[in-house]
């Protein structure tokens, strides 16, 4: 890495700055060209290879975000764009398993950042939406097996029902037997609904939703009062409407939010046994 | 931008309980999420029992960071709440507005006010200075406007319609019209042969 001149390494930011002035103005093909110049200088840098990616994304070239997103981790493996876009890559063809895992990491990666590279808005829908998709397959595979599986219970216990009846030729032991068998029918229905229960939408509880979105919570944080907000919420309403707890109407400033890591575990716990709490609108 | 996903919620949260709240909110008309129209009950005990008040709101695209506009479309006789055109003087939907507070929660704050007029703080003056002046007849003019604008059975309104659908009007035509006067059968008429 040291191989590269001072020069050229100028050379190459000056060719990134064209790149993202290309970029703004939605010169896509131009950008690209100014990015690959500038990765042929320099291909040790991240950076020009997740630019040229979130162009290449631009013109529905998932291949090729592929490709770049891939250097750009092996360069950086903490790149929060190059997760995200190989996420959605890795969606596009159709690799659930991996695409997720992806878009996990950006955001986890991506919690706390800083506003202005801030992207837990942009990847929790498209994860969310994966991981919805991937529950509702699931889920219906899970209730088909369980209702094959019950079946199969509740015609045992019938046969195994009539087999004692038939050798038992004393009619009192059979209406107890019958008695036994609604119980036990009863207790088998009881036992399969209980177990479906984790798959039946309901409604996430109250205190793993934000009090401003109302939604379940991405990336949250505790205020000195402690309530906890989502954390980009919190910091718009401490821009736009003031410096206060919006509960408690205690002052608050913007350092004093800390990331409320239990609540941010209780979220992951809560989605991982009800993956229907991915949904969004 | 209108935050969609909290408003959707918002809506779907009120109505759930709204036997028990007495509040209740819904859309205007079409899909706008922008423009809603809230109920609320007249509280036991006041002036307002019995009477269904009917509130126009408008989100702002900063919503929840900015409060909902709310205005009493019912006519009501109240000292915060102008009797000319049901603009409402109430500290949270002006500069104690928090984006924690929620449709539902503004909604019972003017339930409140209505419970405990704030005549120190006028919206409307004239009857301010009859609540604290001449409170029997403040009592009196109030419960008279709640008997005249606000208690629409539907039954009432039922029958205006078949009214006057049978002088001929679409019936779509004749509720809409309805509505837009305030359940006032006569107003209805005059719009509905002047249109």
């Amino acid at each position: 890495m040291a191989t590269v001149p001072k020069s050229v390494r100028k050379q190459a930011e000056v060719l990134r700055k064209a790149g993202n002035a290309a970029f703004k103005k939605e010169r896509f093909g131009a950008a690209i060209d100014a990015y690959t110049e500038a990765i042929v200088l320099c291909p040790d840098v991240s950076v020009y290879w997740t630019n040229r990616a979130l162009c290449r994304m631009k013109r529905n070239d998932w291949t090729g975000v592929e490709e770049d997103c891939t250097r750009a981790l092996e360069l950086d493996s903490s790149s929060v764009k190059a997760h995200y876009m190989l996420g959605r890559a890795l969606l596009m063809k159709q690799d659930t398993v991996r695409g997720i895992k992806e878009l996990e990491k950006a955001l986890d990666l991506g919690r706390g950042a800083d506003p202005s590279g801030y992207m837990i808005d942009e990847i929790w829908p498209v994860l969310a939406d994966a991981k919805y998709k991937e529950w509702e397959e699931l889920s219906d595979r899970r209730a088909w097996k369980l209702q094959c599986l019950k079946e199969l219970c509740n015609e045992a216990l019938i046969e195994h029902d009539f087999l004692e009846t038939s050798r038992n030729l004393d009619e009192s032991g059979n209406a107890a037997a019958r008695d036994c068998l609604s119980e036990q029918l009863e207790l088998l229905g009881r036992v399969f609904s209980k177990a479906a229960e984790a798959d039946k939408p309901t409604e996430i509880p109250d205190y793993l939703c934000c009090k401003i979105t109302l939604d379940i919570f991405r990336d949250p944080v505790i205020t000195p009062s402690g309530v906890t907000y989502e954390r980009a919420v919190i910091l718009e309403h401490l821009r736009k409407v003031g410096n206060f707890d919006p509960l408690t109407r205690e002052p608050l400033e913007r350092h004093q939010l800390a990331p409320n890591l239990a609540i941010k575990q209780a979220v992951q716990a809560f989605l991982s046994e009800h993956g229907w709490a991915y949904k969004t609108n | 931008m209108l935050d969609v996903s909290r408003v959707q919620k918002e809506l779907a949260e009120c109505n759930k309980d709204k036997a028990i709240s007495g509040v209740s909110i819904n859309l205007h008309r079409g899909d706008d999420l922008s423009h809603l129209e809230g109920t609320i009950s007249g509280p036991v005990g006041t002036p307002y029992e019995g009477g269904t008040f009917r509130i126009d709101v408008r989100l702002p695209s900063g919503y929840p960071f900015e409060p909902p506009k709310m205005q009493f479309v019912t006519k009501v006789w109240h000292p915060n709440i102008s009797s000319q055109n049901g603009a409402i003087c109430l500290d949270i939907l002006k500069d104690q507005w928090s984006p924690a507070l929620t449709l539902k929660t503004a909604l019972l704050s003017l339930q409140a006010l209505l419970s405990a007029p704030e005549p120190d703080d006028p919206q409307d003056a004239v009857v301010a200075q009859q609540y604290l002046r001449n409170h029997p007849t403040f009592v009196a003019t109030a419960q008279y406007w709640t008997e005249a604008f606000a208690k629409r059975t539907s039954v009432g309104i039922e029958e205006k319609v078949q009214k006057l659908v049978e002088m001929g009007f679409p019936e779509a035509l004749v509720k809409s019209t309805l509505d837009s006067v305030n359940g006032d059968e006569n107003m209805a008429l005059e719009k509905l042969c002047s249109s």
